[in-house]
């Protein structure tokens, strides 16, 4: 087991160790096939062609200290703490900038902060109920491995739009579970998000603005149209409804003792055959006068509600059973499409079936196709031959970088779509393709181009006018940037603190062992179990309707004290039934399952932070550690001037008590953005700073409102930042006079040293508040525009 | 603004007003007043003359049975133990359940005859909410952002449409509007508005350490002389004066006697009810209250006792403060859910879901006292008389707060919406 400094393992993590061994940025960028430097400057140069052509000068080169609070940003989603600027400052190699890059886009934060970017265009929502947790946080999981393992873009698509199997066996799968019973609006979706065209209108008419008829939507959408992620019916479902219905025919021929006598099961039943207009041909058959029918009949139904009395409980199991099991997978169906019963045009009829067909492109052959027909329109779909699936994805990407896309908007190509600088745009298209839509890379190539690493531009930018990037757009950080940024400024390795993690994976975990304990019993053991345990729950339900009797007495009564004993038993009994389903049904699978197997299965192991000799160290460090909890923090020395005085140091000690539980109390909601709740409750600081409900594509907001700023007026942000037991607090009150202490203050918060007359500002404050000056100037940094904005 | 609602020239002009300024989350379009033309719907229908200012809606969660609380079947099997009392009117008779709402019966024009197709929940509060049903392709708007979107702002100081209850996700928020029209949330009605009092400061120093912030960002501030900072430097003047303006007191039930927060109930709902009523007072446009557990699929008639009787202190208390206080006139008070309850009892003596027929009342707001409109067969099962879909409803509502019901706002993709969804108002209901 390795056991590493922390202060190490956070240059290790960025590979600052490297730094001395020069040349190795260059292994493998010039040597390989593909050139990153070359490819950097032939957009610089065709983004210099548009500026000059546009006579736009290009903005002045940034330096260090902005490169690096924007890098960090960008890339992994938060600003650098003090350590990570002053390894970046204090490197003399010559492509430090280069290498930043390179570290940051292969580092635990660049996973974070993509999740974020896909989540909003997924809208992955871990939230939505309905028994649906299991399946967003295995399609969470799924999308953060993909960024992780920096899955190819086209085979990530792919994956999605052809997503079949268990929510265990491929999370993708959430990706039609997330939609689930709105398969058309699915397929708008996707036709968006992929191939940047707007179809939804399209689903009642024909586009009013676009070329887009309803015809064309339907013969897109029978595509999809298969992909089913409704309840499963499994096999030993089926087999118990068939026993079932075996079992209310003996019933059914032992108590009415005539062959083939019909099922009724009661009075309106009897009264539809009487009613029937064949009701004589019925007597005909039986032989029997309209009284003797009608006395079978009673015994019929009197059969029946002997059935019903027996298998009530039993049905009730079965519903309860499979409640956790309602959204676990999606497949794909045979299922035919047809027009709407009010389709309006020419070309077909209402309610005629659609063939499946492509709306551009080349055209696929739905009658000869190997696998599904899933798979030949995710193959259509992400064929570099697409015409719009490399430049929606090209242009989204190059927006995610510099601010603003080469076309706007990103997701509405039109015939008159206008492109701010074709030969760019053809240019970021080649460079995907000759990638292989390696995303990762390509991200590279644009973090390194000259362009990117300009001044953000100080003008308007006016909307539905073409942006020739004179250096990349100024902008709010997103809800999670800021989130995050504080995030990290307060907790110990932050990136890579995963306390919901666990949680997730033993309930997907939980699922897969509950189906797999229904579905691996024998067809007769299984219908046995179901049986045993109907009676089970019936043996309890007398004992549940009885206290139900009693308390509406109770309350009849107003005797208000019987009615909370009661209702109190009422809850117990509640809970018995639901823990003998769990006894009976899943035999406890459920229960115990083991963390270290489910990190294993990930290829992670837990990490386990300690305090030694003052030393944070970290046990179990392996190729990728998660920190489900966080360490302790080590409790500081009483000041030597009342180490001797007793009462004084009582005072001292209850005091760091209280600090200490406020830090455990501000800190144990905190964790990156993409490990909390996704997306996070409303009220939350990332939901009012704009973090999207993941309801409709890219829903996130960045602009002001009064919430966000009396959350950072009169929120708790500045007591967990400067808590003495928080990462950025300790530094402060560890440093040395005040001078030290404002540059720290400043280099945490903005990623840059004071001005003179910013130092000289906050020695004033000082001078004036004393030691609660130190946590104003932070409440004061916190509070201004630089800190929001990415500059 | 690059929201592309631009149908027509007039509703675009409207627009930009309507998001002409940005302050507490809502577009202060002000008390402009409208042209009588605007007003001008195709459905014929007359123009109201006294309008109502404000909405109170209070949304049962879970799906409030219809049988157990206004449609009660006395003498039916399908019954149960629910017993049926009379009320201050006579012919109107409600559940045992709600005494007190039973005494104000005089001011609730009951509607016993919704009926939809919507029976899961998600998909029936959302309907509920917008008149829309749920699609993945588009958030739609629900009442209180639309009456923002057509009537504006009253108070600048306070933001126009509340949310108070504790659900993560709501249905019926700004939708596709702007950010500006999506409601504000508090959680905790005792608690008021989040982080508008001075933390671990005084006033003073409050002050200067904001001149601090501010002399830091001089030079940020002449590089970036952008709209999106501005927004910011405005928007922070606005959030110190809502926290120096004497109608945050609106958020505080401090401000009420014991007696009153009693009457309202000693509950979240019963205390959002009084705090929607002081919002509402303090000239905000409308507040949802909201409350769940009505998913009563387990011991019906343990659980609808329960429920009702919160609901049954905080909106007669509501409704009982808001009439003396001359406010029930410009109100509309409407409580509504997304589906009423199987009338057939289960067998875990409980009800399920029953979209096909339910009940909802609306009060206040030029609203006819006392009826009861609409009716379901002696079992409460299917609607025989006078059937209301969601979308007349939702008219019914925004005709009693004069909204254009046939105006159409298109949203940023270019789609064609209207407030109720091609709802009729039903005229009937109107004194």
């Amino acid at each position: 087991m390795k056991v590493l400094l922390i202060s190490s393992l956070t240059a290790l993590s960025l590979g600052f160790c490297s730094l001395s061994m020069a040349g190795s940025v260059d292994k493998g960028k010039d040597s390989g096939e593909f050139n990153v430097s070359k490819a950097a400057a032939k957009i610089d140069k065709l983004v210099d062609a548009g500026l000059k052509k546009n006579s736009i000068e290009p903005n002045a080169p940034i330096n260090d200290e902005t490169f690096i609070r924007r890098a960090y940003l960008d890339i992994i989603g938060r600003i650098p703490t003090i350590e990570e600027a002053e390894n970046f400052h204090g490197s003399t190699y010559e492509r430090k900038r280069e290498q930043l890059i390179t570290d940051l886009l292969e580092s635990e934060g660049h996973v974070s902060h993509g999740y974020n970017f896909w989540a909003d265009v997924l809208r992955i929502n871990n939230n939505l109920g309905g028994g649906a947790t299991q399946a967003e946080a295995a399609y969470q999981l799924w999308v953060k491995k993909a960024i992780e393992e920096n899955k190819p873009y086209d085979e990530f698509v792919r994956e999605l739009v052809a997503a079949r199997g268990m929510i265990w066996e491929n999370g993708a799968v959430g990706y039609y579970l997330r939609d689930r019973g709105m398969p058309l609006d699915n397929m708008s979706n996707t036709v968006r998000i992929f191939l940047g065209t707007r179809l939804e209108c399209a689903q009642c008419h024909n586009h009013p603005f676009d070329v887009w008829t309803q015809m064309d939507y339907y013969h897109m959408a029978a595509f999809s149209y298969g992909m089913d992620a409704r309840r499963y019916d499994t096999p030993n479902r089926k087999a118990f409804n068939t026993h079932q219905r075996e079992k209310r025919k003996e019933i059914h021929e032992k108590m009415v003792g005539i062959e083939k006598f019909p099922q009724i099961s009661n009075q309106r039943g009897l009264e539809r055959y009487v009613d029937n207009k064949n009701y004589e041909k019925y007597l005909e058959r039986f032989g029997m006068t309209d009284k003797e029918f009608r006395a079978t009949a009673k015994k019929a139904i009197e059969a029946y509600e002997a059935y019903d009395h027996e298998y009530q409980e039993v049905r009730q199991a079965m519903n309860d059973l499979y409640n956790p099991l309602q959204y676990i997978q999606t497949t794909e169906v045979e299922k035919t499409l047809k027009l709407p019963h009010d389709y309006q045009y020419d070309d077909a009829k209402p309610n005629d079936p659609v063939k499946p067909s492509t709306m551009f492109g080349k055209e696929v052959d739905s009658e000869n196709i190997d696998d599904g027909m899933i798979d030949a329109y995710a193959e259509w779909m992400t064929s570099p031959d697409n015409p719009t699936f490399t430049k929606v994805i090209s242009n989204r990407l190059w927006k995610r970088v510099m601010g603003h896309g080469v076309f706007e908007p990103i997701d509405e190509l039109t015939d008159n779509t206008q492109v701010a600088n074709p030969e760019l745009l053809a240019y970021l298209e080649e460079i995907m393709r000759e990638l292989g839509y390696d995303t990762r890379k390509y991200l590279e190539v644009l973090y390194n181009t000259e362009t990117y690493q300009r001044g953000a531009n100080t003008e308007e930018i006016v909307l539905g006018m073409p942006y020739h990037f004179q250096g990349p757009v100024l902008r709010r950080m997103t809800a999670e940037q800021i989130w995050d940024s504080i995030v990290a400024l307060a907790l110990p390795e932050a990136d890579g603190y995963k306390p919901g993690l666990k949680g997730q994976l033993a309930s997907v975990e939980k699922v897969r062992r509950i189906y797999k304990s229904l579905e691996e019993r024998p067809e007769e053991e299984y219908i046995a179990m179901v049986e045993e345990l109907g009676k089970a729950i019936g043996k309890l339900r007398p004992k549940e309707v009885k206290i139900r009797e009693q308390m509406s007495i109770a309350r009849e009564e107003e005797r208000e004290d019987d009615y909370k004993r009661l209702r109190n038993e009422y809850n117990d009994i509640r809970r018995e039934m639901r823990n003998t389903v769990s006894d009976i049904g899943y035999n406890h699978v459920g229960e115990k399952v083991k963390e270290d197997e489910l990190f294993a299965a990930l290829g992670m192991s837990e990490m386990t932070m300690t305090m030694s000799g003052g030393e944070m160290m970290m046990e179990g460090a392996g190729e990728r550690a998660v920190l489900t909890k966080l360490p302790k923090p080590k409790m500081p020395d009483p000041p030597a001037d009342i180490a001797g005085d007793k009462k004084k140091l009582k005072v001292w000690k209850d005091q760091q008590k209280r600090e200490y539980r406020t830090y455990t109390g501000l800190v144990s909601q905190m964790a990156r953005a993409s490990e909390l709740e996704s997306p996070a409750r409303r009220g939350h600081f990332l939901r009012e700073f704009g973090q999207s409900d993941r309801e409709v594509i890219e829903n996130a907001a960045y602009h002001a409102s009064v919430p966000q700023a009396l959350n950072l007026l009169n929120g708790n942000i500045v007591e967990a930042l400067t808590n003495e037991f928080a990462v950025f607090g300790r530094r402060i009150h560890d440093a040395g006079d005040p001078e030290e202490k404002t540059r720290m203050i400043f280099q945490a918060m903005l990623t840059r040293q004071p001005t003179e007359d910013e130092m000289e500002l906050a020695l004033q404050e000082i001078e004036a508040e004393g030691d609660s000056a130190y946590e104003g100037l932070v409440w004061a940094l916190l509070n201004t525009q630089q800190f929001m904005f990415v500059q | 603004m690059n929201s592309a609602f631009k149908a027509d020239e007039w509703s675009r002009r409207r627009f930009m007003e309507g998001t002409a300024k940005t302050f507490l989350g809502v577009g202060a379009l002000g008390i402009t007043s409208r042209s009588k033309a605007a007003l001008g719907p195709n459905l014929g229908l007359p123009e109201r003359a006294n309008a109502a200012k404000h909405i109170i809606y209070l949304y049962m969660g879970g799906g409030m049975t219809h049988i157990d609380t206004f449609d009660t079947k006395p003498g039916h099997e399908n019954q149960g133990e629910t017993k049926t009392i009379n009320t201050n009117v006579d012919g109107i008779r409600i559940s045992e359940y709600l005494p007190t709402l039973a005494q104000h019966a005089d001011k609730l024009a009951i509607v016993n005859s919704l009926t939809s197709t919507a029976g899961a929940h998600q998909q029936a509060n959302y309907l509920m909410h917008t008149s829309y049903e749920e699609r993945a392709t588009i958030r739609h708007p629900g009442i209180g952002a639309w009456a923002l979107k057509f009537k504006g702002r009253m108070n600048p100081n306070l933001p126009g449409s509340i949310y108070i209850g504790g659900d993560s996700r709501i249905n019926g928020g700004g939708g596709f509007f702007e950010p500006e029209f999506e409601p504000l949330t508090i959680n905790d009605p005792n608690s008021g508005l989040k982080n508008s009092k001075l933390r671990g400061m005084n006033q003073e120093t409050f002050d200067r350490r904001l001149g601090l912030a501010s002399k830091f960002d001089k030079e940020f501030h002449e590089t970036y002389n952008v709209k999106d900072v501005r927004a910011y430097t405005q928007m922070y003047d606005d959030a110190v004066r809502i926290m120096q303006s004497k109608d945050l007191q609106a958020f505080d039930l401090r401000d009420e006697d014991e007696m009153t927060r009693e009457r309202y109930g000693d509950n979240s709902f019963g205390q959002g009810c009084l705090l929607a009523r002081r919002l509402i007072e303090n000239d905000v446009r409308a507040v949802e209250v909201s409350y769940g557990g009505w998913d009563m699929h387990n011991g019906v008639f343990i659980n609808a006792p329960e429920r009702c009787g919160v609901l049954d202190q905080g909106m007669a208390a509501l409704l009982d403060d808001l009439d003396r206080r001359g406010k029930l006139e410009e109100t509309v008070v409407v409580l509504t859910t997304e589906f009423g309850r199987t009338p057939r009892i289960n067998q875990n003596a409980g009800r399920d879901h029953y979209p096909r027929a339910f009940s909802s009342v609306i009060a206040g707001g030029g609203i006819k006292k006392g009826i009861v409109y609409g009716k379901t067969d002696e079992g409460a099962e299917n609607v025989v008389e006078n059937p209301v879909r969601v979308q007349d409803f939702n008219a019914t509502v925004a005709y009693a707060m004069g909204l254009p019901i046939d105006q159409i706002l298109y949203s940023p993709s270019k789609r064609p919406f209207t407030v109720a969804h091609k709802g009729k108002p039903v005229l009937d209901l109107f004194a």
